[in-house]
């Protein structure tokens, strides 16, 4: 463990500086950032006070932001374990209110957050961004799905009728 | 423009996948071609056709052996037309299932080699089989399921249907030679077990519950006598021992009702040859306790096909014994669906399980298990519905002789021995047949 406590300043509050892909340094408070397991872990390597700044290659400025501004929301929540983890999945697409508005952004930067919060290792973040994703496809037809995510039909007909047949079974009634 | 969602790789695509539920993965299958890449494997490598709770509510928590592969890639929820009626919630998806199956019921190998890529997907199948047939052509459940060669794991829980058409079984089918993991239940046709078992060195994980056909009421039309066991000669005369003795292993069918009774299937040459098992449940109907001439008036239970059966498990039992970690033994009292509402209890089980089932259960299966030889691997053995210790009761109310459990402590130190209730089975007292909903064995509800 990193954490000095008998040191003045809370080391939960203490500033560190992320560096992010646009070169754009970006101070946040301790706490907030570890909310992602890889800042979390590459702090607790480093094992520096959190003086130089961590360069995070993978995501931008804009990115970032709306990711730590996620991160400010929850910083208090209970780490997720392994076991309630793969449980709650499965349960249900249900997204609280904040995280609901939150996740209302255009589908550019819907999908940058889900792969950013996957690099940084956000899961519950990662797992709001795949619920919201999968909330635009349930209930849809495969012709409002292709409109809603502008995908363009590479079946031919007769591919697409095929595929229908063989699926049948599981579908509505 | 390329759409946003191109930039998801098929990781964090099978991450959204896993929040959306069959139906709507199906819809989504068609969208495109690199969708339907990444989305066919999660509905067919593991295919569980059956309410998503049935795990849960028809094995016991207790025992990892009664759950199936659990796990599905995909939102474990019922799909949005999912019928509120609970009595409906099994039919529901036992319908989805005879559906798919029949898929792969009418193609001739080479005539479609899409849906024989499709089956050849397919790792995992826990399946109801129900041969009924409202129309089309006439079914060919246990065929069609040959055609799934790379089956790891397999659990069927098959239906009776007294209408029943179903094409004979072609033994000479190509044996399924991946195979892991065998659960079956209920109904199902002892060439099929035979197929499925041809090589048992390779199966490690065995649970079985078979059913022979039901035979029913004297007084119901449908009754199905096996033939010449229910005329019994008038006496001795003029007979070999031979002859004699033979006469003396009939049974006699004629009483009004005849309970469900357990198929021993398994020659001992086969069961013999199943010693790599880690982990077997094996289970069948138990004859309860009779305390009043009445009830025997009324239902048969089938000494001889109980005796055998346990015989069955006596053989798998020794074959086993140097491999087998987790053992589950089951004797589940059927009783007559008329009885259902005063069966249920606690009392009436711990009362009723120690009749003639228990007896031979004590006679033939723990001899064995006590014997003087080792058990090297053994961690756990579990008795369902054979001498109960619920926690709720620790004392038997009608005490049993044997004391099973302490016997088997005394032998087994370092291994955990548990007594359970368990659960029973109701049978149609006018068929014969298992009353059931999800599982072919019966209620669920009444641990």
């Amino acid at each position: 463990m990193a954490a000095a406590s008998t040191s003045a300043v809370d080391p939960a509050k203490k500033m560190i500086m992320l560096t992010t892909s646009d070169n754009i340094d970006i101070k946040v408070e301790r706490e907030v950032a570890e909310r992602s397991i890889l800042i979390k872990n590459l702090l607790e390597d480093l094992g520096s006070e959190g003086d130089e700044p961590i360069p995070i290659p993978n995501v931008n400025e804009a990115v970032m932001k709306k990711v730590l501004e996620w991160c400010e929301q929850h910083r208090k929540d209970p780490p997720a374990t392994q076991d309630d983890d793969s449980d709650s999945r499965k349960k249900s697409t249900d997204i609280d209110e904040w995280d609901q508005k939150f996740m209302q952004v255009d589908q550019e930067m819907l999908f940058e957050i889900i792969l950013a919060a996957n690099y940084l290792d956000i899961k519950a973040l990662l797992d709001v961004g795949c619920k919201t994703v999968a909330n635009m496809i349930k209930g849809k037809s495969p012709d409002e799905i292709r409109k809603t995510f502008n995908i363009q039909n590479d079946f031919t007909p007769e591919e697409e009728d095929q595929i229908r047949r063989e699926n049948e079974w599981a579908e509505d009634r | 423009m390329t759409p946003p969602i191109s930039s998801l790789p098929t990781e964090l695509f099978l991450n959204v996948a896993r929040f959306l539920r069959h139906e709507d993965l199906v819809q989504l299958m068609t969208v495109s071609k690199r969708i339907h890449q990444i989305i066919e494997p999660l509905l067919w490598t593991k295919l569980e056709l059956h309410r998503p709770d049935y795990h849960e509510d028809h094995g016991y928590s207790q025992s990892g052996s009664a759950v199936g592969p659990q796990d599905r890639p995909y939102m474990q929820q019922p799909p949005s037309n999912y019928p509120e009626d609970e009595f409906r919630f099994d039919e529901y998806y036992v319908e989805t299932a005879r559906r798919w199956l029949k898929n792969f019921e009418h193609y001739v190998e080479g005539s479609s080699q899409r849906l024989e890529r499709l089956a050849a997907q397919v790792r995992w199948l826990c399946i109801t089989v129900d041969p009924y047939k409202n129309d089309g052509p006439e079914r060919d459940c246990w065929n069609a399921l040959t055609k799934f060669i790379n089956l790891e794991y397999l659990e069927v829980h098959a239906k009776w249907n007294e209408w029943n058409a179903v094409k004979p079984f072609d033994t000479t089918a190509r044996p399924l030679t991946k195979l892991r993991t065998v659960k079956m239940r209920g109904y199902v046709p002892q060439e099929f077990l035979q197929y499925i078992c041809q090589q048992p060195e390779l199966i490690t994980d065995l649970e079985l519950a078979i059913l022979d056909a039901p035979i029913g009421s004297i007084l119901y039309h449908a009754r199905r006598n096996p033939p010449n066991e229910s005329e019994t000669p008038e006496g001795y005369e003029g007979m070999t021992d031979a002859e004699a003795e033979a006469l003396d292993d009939i049974e006699d069918f004629s009483q009004e009702e005849i309970a469900p009774r357990p198929l021993p299937w398994m020659r001992e040459t086969l069961a013999a040859r199943f010693t790599y098992l880690t982990r077997l449940w094996l289970c069948k109907p138990a004859e309860p306790f009779k305390h009043n001439l009445l009830s025997i008036l009324e239902t048969y239970y089938s000494e001889r096909s109980d005796q055998k059966a346990l015989e069955e498990w006596v053989s798998l039992l020794r074959a086993a014994r140097d491999t087998l970690v987790y053992l589950t033994l089951e004797n589940r009292l059927a009783v007559r669906e008329l009885e259902s509402s005063c069966s249920g209890s606690d009392d009436y089980m711990e009362y009723y399980c120690h009749g003639p089932s228990y007896e031979r259960f004590v006679g033939t299966v723990l001899p064995v298990i006590l014997e003087d030889r080792p058990w090297p691997a053994l961690k756990q053995l579990q008795l369902y519905g054979i001498e109960v210790h619920g926690p709720a009761t620790p004392k038997p109310k009608r005490a049993p002789d044997v004391n099973v459990k302490g016997q088997l402590k005394a032998r087994f130190p370092g291994v955990s021995i548990e007594c359970y209730l368990g659960r029973r089975i109701l049978f149609d007292p006018r068929r014969g047949t298992v009353c059931n909903g999800g599982d072919v064995l019966g209620w669920r509800g009444d641990v």
